[in-house]
């Protein structure tokens, strides 16, 4: 990673911890959505039941983190600081790759948190499977961030870009990182974590084709 | 030095710069005027990188815009009516930040100095937040050549600015002048222009109507050609 854009992530997130104004949004959504899934299934165990806890998971995971996606350049399109960055001496991308840290950090925090409601509010112990569960949360919320990252970049020049970032997201991760994350940690949650490589692969290879066109598109999307 | 040939950029099927032709000196001080839309600002945005040309090129040092533009934004500072900064951090943050984007190094006492130029070393710790206009416009002029650049954009640098932080701004462009700094700076105000400019260029549609050289023209004179323009257009 470029130290430029290191120090961008640095500074979004001194930004963000010295205001919380978008990780306290963040993990209340979350709480919000988990305790809404209790209540929808508040007369079902769900203990034995991989195949549910892994789409309420992923689903939580995925609104929570695009509230984060849409102001990582809106504000600062809208204050015009977002101009300051780009008349910076580095490459377009650099600015990219500081805001997919920075998004990566809030998204990590507010997966964690979730997990942990769901912890809570489902009496769910993950027991031996945490790590595999964790570790595929972590390559998930990766992917996730780089399309994000790029599509809220995409999405900032546009006329009511919340919704924008939506439309245009989720088309882009539902085949390529959602559906292989929530089969992926499914298989994690049933012990079955060994079987599971062909979903990771799926995620990885994607992540880095969005990767890949992040580089060669971001030149371009600012300026749009 | 800014050599600009054919320039062209369009928004759509609109031609915003119609066809500019342009050279600017090392020392220069050009002074652009033109009505609101003629295609002031935009200029300025090719000239940094901010927008790329449609047709024909823009080269600083011999350093083309569309190739070259990380060697580009390395040579010019740029100051506009927005200040680029952010109000979650302090003065000192903001000036540490960008230094570290521009790949600077300054210590404490260097950017203590550099805000002292602004008179504002005393609220460094402040968040610029609780920054008045004029000081945000002082402390963007401490961001814009923090990086000691060869040339710089300003785009109605006076804007928001009181009697002491437009003293301060004129004082310290001279300052730039006399170390043959090449400035190019968008303004309304003719009689602020011609008092800085040893050059003054009139953009009209998105053209050059009119380049002149101050020692070639009175303010009265100059005055009069422009309100010619302005009728005409």
């Amino acid at each position: 990673m470029s130290v430029n854009g290191i120090t961008i992530a640095l500074k979004d997130l001194r930004v963000e911890f010295r205001t919380m104004r978008m990780i306290v949004t963040m993990v209340i959504f979350s709480l919000m959505v988990i305790m809404a899934f209790r209540f929808a299934f508040l007369f079902y165990s769900v203990e034995a039941e991989p195949t549910i806890i892994a789409p309420i998971l992923w689903v939580t995971f995925t609104f929570a983190g695009m509230f984060g996606l849409v102001s990582s350049f809106s504000k600062e399109k809208d204050t015009g600081s977002l101009q300051g960055l780009m008349l910076c001496p580095s490459d377009r991308f650099s600015i990219y790759l500081g805001k997919l840290l920075s998004n990566l950090v809030l998204l990590l925090i507010v997966d964690f948190a979730a997990l942990l409601f769901f912890s809570v509010f489902f009496d769910f112990d993950y027991g031996g499977n945490i790590v595999p569960i964790v570790s595929l949360v972590m390559l998930g919320s990766v992917a996730f961030t780089i399309v994000g990252t790029l599509v809220a970049g995409l999405s900032v020049n546009l006329k009511g870009r919340e919704s924008a970032l939506t439309i245009l997201m989720l088309p882009l991760i539902i085949l390529t990182v959602l559906m292989p994350a929530i089969i992926a940690t499914s298989k994690a949650l049933d012990g079955q974590i060994g079987d599971a490589w062909g979903e990771i692969r799926i995620i990885g290879m994607f992540a880095l084709v969005y990767l890949a066109l992040s580089y060669l598109l971001f030149e371009y999307v600012l300026e749009a | 030095m800014i050599e600009i040939e054919n320039l062209v950029r369009e928004f759509g099927r609109k031609g915003v710069i119609n066809g500019i032709d342009l050279r600017v000196e090392k020392g220069d001080y050009l002074v652009i005027l033109g009505p609101n839309g003629a295609g002031k600002t935009t200029l300025l945005k090719l000239i940094s990188t901010l927008l790329r040309p449609s047709e024909g090129t823009i080269k600083i040092d011999g350093y083309d815009v569309k190739e070259d533009g990380v060697a580009v934004r390395r040579r010019i500072g740029v100051l506009g009516h927005v200040s680029y900064l952010y109000d979650e951090l302090s003065a000192l943050e903001n000036l540490r930040f960008y230094a570290k984007m521009y790949g600077v190094t300054l210590g404490l006492e260097e950017i203590k100095a550099i805000l002292s130029r602004v008179k504002l070393a005393h609220r460094m710790n402040d968040l610029v937040g609780t920054y008045s206009r004029g000081m945000k416009q002082r402390l963007a002029i401490a961001r814009a050549i923090i990086h000691k650049p060869k040339i710089l954009l300003l785009d109605e640098p006076y804007t928001g600015l009181d009697l002491n932080g437009r003293k301060i701004l004129t004082d310290m462009l001279r300052e730039f002048q006399k170390h043959g700094m090449t400035t190019v700076m968008v303004t309304h105000d003719i009689e602020r222009g011609y008092e800085m400019g040893n050059r003054l260029a009139v953009i009209i549609d998105g053209k050059i109507a009119a380049d002149l050289r101050k020692e070639d023209v009175s303010i009265e004179d100059f005055k009069n050609r422009y309100a010619g323009l302005m009728g005409a257009a």
